[in-house]
């Protein structure tokens, strides 16, 4: 069977966020960045870009060049917020979705085209999906794997939808410039040109031993690549993306004594479920089912992503307070999402071989109830 | 018992034992302070079963023998004193009254022989320790005790004796793994005291032995089985040595910084201090880059913003960049006395070092962070 890789990547995607969410700002020249006079751009919508602004240039180069730019902070939240939501759409497609960063994803869709029609149909569907939902445009390319499937989308943006049929393949291989080819650096790139390789097909002129010796192993993928072969899967990301737990009640109640303590042991359980699993959540949820099974469901963002049993049962009391208890519920639940990895952010290292580091993992225990 | 002391007198030995009087109630008698007299002194004993401190201090005896009083309630009584005298008088079914001649108190109090025993080690041998040297040292140090947290109480400083050049050094060493604090000083009268291997003294000691070290000039310090032994003219504490092992400290040690930045100390702690501002529980780091001739330091909080200020030092090096927590160089910074201190580093992975000239002995080592 064809491999037909997909890789979409949202244009713009922090300046449009800004630009969406503020109609006064389309059309003007966005850039989304650190704000200080050390900071860098981190994204310039395309009217920046216009005036030679990109991404990695410090900011007040970009002030230089276009003063009457609209210089924004980076509100990482709320992107992850519409990132997810993207994601979301693109697993609707296909079980196959690996996101490389927060804005740009590959996407497998070999296999079902039964499903959702052809890789092109495909792509139209998730451009429109993601703008009905977002209002964002995204550009997409078409491969037979991810290599080109991500060379693809770069060619044209914004809002472009690129296809490399396999039986044009070759030659559109040869013509790429070395230096879009992903995991080449500045200084592979260098190299390259000292051996006389300009475009990736130029690769093929020098013989394995060459590249090993010139590059390393990744030369060796560098040929792969020069011939059209990238073998690496798409991974889609398995980890939880929240954690629950929920009890069918003994009789049907809505005493908010017995709900609050029903809270506690489930808060206990979630609790422990993100610590054994290095884990943090900062969306507390509670569900209740009515005894007509009706549900009820009421979220809460946390601050800061915690793992504590104590944090999530005053979470869940409060959503529980804020609830309509007129009428009795036969379940009652407790759950997390936005979970991040505790390792995530800044770590303090350690001086080696020291015993009594360890003690400070989060210990596991049961409170008497 | 009954006694006269001086108001001021026994107001200071009541708040020197506040620290060690318990507030928890879990063995109420050890709310209490125990007064007991000798011919021409009295005894006041304080003892949270860890560490035991006893002073004296003259007082007009007029009849011998011991009472128990709230620590917490006879201090307060005497604070609130404006008089010169306080008169102590032992009454029956276990009764005190105090007066200063004007107010008067009557309390109950507890049978004295149910209070621990206060046990001075026999045959202690002491060195005589400067005073003002004890407490740098413990000063230079003691922030680097690992928290006594969730109830873990295996950490302190560590003690020990060692030999450079053919003199006695006594050294002191915490830390909590993420950084560390040492400090050694010539200490000739240290030869003949015996602490073989080192020893660990809990936090809450090393903090009492300071106080001790601001009261006289000097300090008779020793180790006796599992205590630690001080004493001054008037006062004696004995603590209880912490029986876990502290780590190979001299592993961790770089023997060289592959970089070296002097820079004014002053300077440097100023610039840290603006860099805490925009610390905060998930983003306390503090990213230092160094190039030819300045130190630059940056603070990035997302939640917050950003924090930069660039400092001029005497750098010659390779531009090099690492993460440090803020509070760490703070806490040796401000603990020490050289108007330029050398930082040395070796990666941002490596731990970094802390010296100054003026800080004969001294020692500082901070963990970096990645960022």
């Amino acid at each position: 069977m064809e491999r037909v890789v997909l890789h979409i990547d949202m244009d713009a995607f922090y300046a449009s966020v800004e630009q969406r969410g503020r109609p006064e700002l389309r059309g003007l020249p966005v850039i989304v960045g650190g704000t200080s006079r050390r900071g860098v751009v981190s994204t310039a919508s395309y009217e920046a870009r216009k005036f030679g602004i990109h991404s990695a240039m410090p900011i007040f180069e970009a002030k230089r060049r276009c003063p009457q730019g609209v210089f924004l902070p980076v509100r990482m939240e709320r992107y992850k917020e519409v990132s997810s939501l993207i994601m979301e759409i693109l697993n609707s497609f296909s079980p196959l979705v690996e996101q490389v960063s927060i804005d740009e994803a590959y996407l497998d869709v070999s296999g079902v085209a039964r499903l959702y029609g052809s890789p092109k149909s495909i792509a139209t569907k998730i451009k429109e999906e993601i703008k009905k939902a977002t209002s964002l445009t995204c550009s997409i390319g078409i491969a037979p794997n991810k290599l080109l499937a991500k060379i693809a989308s770069d060619t044209q943006k914004p809002d472009g939808l690129t296809i490399i049929p396999p039986d044009k393949l070759h030659s559109i291989v040869r013509e790429i410039d070395i230096e879009k080819v992903p995991g080449v650096g500045r200084k592979t790139c260098q190299r390259l040109a000292s051996l006389g390789v300009r475009k990736l097909g130029d690769i093929r002129k020098l013989g394995e031993k060459e590249l090993l010796k010139e590059i390393g192993t990744f030369g060796l993928k560098l040929l792969d690549f020069s011939k059209g072969i990238d073998s690496s899967p798409v991974l889609p990301y398995t980890e939880a993306k929240s954690l629950s737990s929920e009890e069918t009640l003994e009789k049907d109640t809505n005493n908010f004594e017995v709900l609050k303590r029903e809270l506690l042991s489930q808060a206990e359980i979630v609790g422990r479920k993100l610590r054994s699993n290095g884990l943090k959540g900062s969306t507390v949820t509670l569900k209740l089912k009515r005894s007509d099974f009706s549900l009820s469901v009421k979220s809460l963002g946390l601050p800061r992503p915690t793992n504590s049993t104590e944090l999530l049962y005053r979470s869940g009391v409060r959503l529980l307070k804020e609830s309509d208890l007129s009428e009795k519920f036969r379940l009652i639940g407790l759950g997390v999402s936005r979970l991040s990895s505790i390792e995530e952010g800044e770590k303090q290292l350690v001086l080696h071989s020291f015993p009594w580091v360890n003690l400070y993992i989060v210990v596991n225990f049961t409170p008497v109830l | 018992m009954e006694i006269k002391v001086t108001r001021d007198e026994l107001y200071r030995a009541l708040s020197r034992v506040q620290s060690i009087v318990e507030k928890r109630t879990n063995m109420p008698i050890l709310s209490m302070v125990l007064l007991s007299t000798s011919k021409s002194e009295v005894y006041i004993t304080a003892t949270d079963l860890e560490i035991s401190l006893q002073q004296k201090i003259p007082a007009n005896i007029i009849s011998t023998g011991s009472v128990t009083i709230s620590g917490r309630k006879l201090f307060e009584i005497l604070k609130e004193s404006k008089k010169a005298e306080i008169h102590i008088k032992e009454k029956e079914n276990n009764r005190v009254f105090i007066t200063d001649q004007q107010a008067r108190y009557n309390l109950g109090f507890m049978p004295p022989d149910e209070y621990p025993v206060f046990v001075e080690p026999e045959n202690v041998t002491t060195a005589e320790v400067p005073s003002k040297v004890l407490r740098e040292m413990i000063a230079k140090t003691i922030y680097a005790v690992t928290l006594e947290e969730a109830g873990f109480k295996l950490s302190g400083t560590f003690l020990e004796k060692i030999v450079q050049g053919g003199k006695a050094l006594l050294r002191m060493v915490a830390t909590d793994g993420h950084r560390l604090s040492l400090i050694d000083k010539e200490m000739e009268t240290m030869e003949k005291v015996k602490f073989d291997g080192g020893v660990m003294i809990p936090k809450k000691g090393m903090s009492e032995l300071a106080k001790l070290a601001s009261e006289d000039d000097l300090i008779h310090l020793g180790f006796k089985g599992n205590n630690c032994v001080a004493k001054t003219k008037n006062s004696i504490i004995v603590i209880r040595l912490l029986e876990s092992k502290f780590p190979d400290y001299n592993a961790v040690i770089p023997k060289k910084a592959k970089s070296v930045v002097k820079v004014d100390r002053d300077l440097l702690l100023d610039g840290m201090k603006k860099m805490l501002i925009l610390a905060t529980e998930s983003y306390r780091g503090v990213k230092i880059i160094l190039d030819k001739g300045s130190m630059e330091l940056i603070s990035i909080n997302p939640d917050l913003g950003e924090a930069q200020e660039t400092l001029a030092v005497e750098y010659k090096g390779q531009p090099l960049e690492a993460g440090f927590n803020a509070r760490y160089f703070i806490d040796v910074l401000q603990n020490m006395e050289s108007e330029k201190v050398e930082v040395g580093f070796i990666d941002n992975s490596s731990p970094c070092t802390i010296y100054g000239e003026k800080d004969q002995g001294f020692l500082g080592l901070i963990m970096p962070m990645r960022l």
